[in-house]
């Protein structure tokens, strides 16, 4: 690990709660680590598990998941067809290996701007003391 | 197999099926997959412990799908196979006719011992069928018998290192011949994930990166729907252990949604709905 290594946290989050909470985070002016990259989706529903793996295959260290509180979701639903789609990504990605800790799944509100920070810089430090994700970046380079 | 072939006969005899769909010999201890449209044929077929083919696979051809009406012969295991296609609205009960065999159990691939999928098996006497063929079986276990894999225990058993390490040796092997795919009865997308390439999400090269993204799909595409018949596994030219993640998430289905596919064709396929008291405790 090079010494001023820091961590790439492709973060997913929809358009509702998490991308206004995250705004608002930064018309609050609070201070969060900036490892993190924001695509915003329309809703946590939308996220296929499949952009996970892309993500780690684009170099991403970590991929953070955030959407609309249960009862909260824009399209009524949506963020609970997305949590039985993450509790069976999690089952099967524990069961390659690979670290559960490296997909983190959270909820906040558009009013939660101070939640998204403290989470950012959690997930941020955590990243940071696992390091980069080498055994799945890795895989590139042993092409047979 | 003499009241299998008068059935057969008289189906096809009568008009009632345009195909019917069974098994026949392949040699001492091997049987393979019979399509017939002529009476004649019927005496071709048999049914034994070798005859492993999941045959459900051939509802979902194209040109199958377009006959009128079709016989297939199938086990329990089976079955629920056609059970999943029915409540994803893939197949028309009215078109298809279940010739269901009561089955005690089939061999493992070699041929040598009986099958593992059968020690656990709830449809030894088949669950939806036109007509049933043998005599009724005792099931083994009931219903309601939740089902543990000793297989997944030890597997669960090693760190997470151990098994990285372990599925990356596995899956390097993998030549991405899509047999896994191909035999699937449950693989019915015209157009396959994999074969997209605008955008790409996997690499269709047989390289390590698009080997483990190929086999995340495929088992996330089967989760909550794969009811365990292990064609995937047996077919796989470079013997990756296929079943012990579609297991992995059998037992997941079972534990937090209360699922077990391909028993109930009305029942609503667990990732199309949701409880509201669904686990979240790994969500921040």
């Amino acid at each position: 690990m090079s010494e001023n290594w820091e961590p790439k946290i492709v973060t997913f989050v929809c358009n509702w709660c998490t991308y206004a909470g995250a705004d608002l985070a930064g018309t609050s002016r609070f201070k969060y680590s900036p490892n993190i990259r924001i695509i915003k989706t329309p809703c946590s529903g939308r996220i296929d598990p499949m952009f996970i793996v892309a993500a780690f295959e684009k170099g991403a260290d970590a991929v953070l998941i955030s959407g609309c509180h249960p009862g909260d979701c824009h399209y009524n639903e949506g963020n609970y067809n997305a949590r039985r789609k993450f509790i069976m990504m999690r089952r099967l990605l524990s069961e390659l290996g690979i670290d559960n800790e490296r997909v983190i799944f959270a909820w906040c509100s558009a009013s939660e701007g101070i939640k998204f920070a403290r989470l950012v810089n959690e997930v941020s430090e955590k990243i940071k003391e696992l390091g980069p994700f080498d055994e799945y970046h890795n895989l590139d380079q042993e092409e047979r | 197999m003499k009241e299998l072939i008068a059935k057969a006969k008289e189906l096809l005899m009568n008009k009632e099926v345009d195909l019917l769909i069974g098994y026949q010999s392949a040699g001492e201890k091997k049987a393979k997959p019979l399509l017939i449209k002529n009476p004649d044929d019927a005496d071709k077929l048999v049914f034994n412990e070798y005859c492993l083919s999941n045959l459900v696979t051939y509802l979902n051809r194209p040109d199958i799908k377009a006959l009128s009406k079709v016989a297939v012969v199938a086990k329990g295991c089976d079955i629920r196979a056609i059970v999943v296609l029915l409540s994803e609205n893939q197949l028309v009960r009215e078109k298809i006719f279940i010739i269901g065999m009561t089955c005690d159990h089939v061999m493992s691939p070699d041929g040598t011992e009986e099958n593992i999928k059968c020690s656990y098996c709830k449809v030894r006497n088949p669950h939806l069928a036109d007509v049933v063929i043998g005599a009724p079986i005792d099931e083994r276990i009931s219903k309601e018998t939740v089902v543990r894999h000793e297989d997944i225990e030890e597997f669960n058993k090693k760190t997470k290192e151990e098994k990285w390490n372990f599925w990356k040796e596995e899956l390097s092997q993998c030549i991405r011949c899509y047999a896994c795919r191909q035999v699937c009865p449950l693989c019915y997308c015209e157009r396959c994930i994999v074969d997209f390439n605008n955008p790409q999400w996997i690499d269709t090269r047989s390289n390590p990166r698009g080997n483990f993204a190929w086999n995340i799909v495929r088992a996330l595409h089967l989760s909550g729907r794969c009811i365990d018949c292990g064609e995937c596994e047996r077919v796989c030219p470079a013997n990756i252990p296929l079943m012990l993640l579609n297991r992995s998430l059998q037992e997941e289905a079972k534990d937090k949604f209360d699922w077990e596919a391909g028993f109930d064709p009305e029942a609503q396929p667990p990732l199309t709905t949701f409880r509201k008291e669904d686990d979240e405790e790994f969500i921040r």
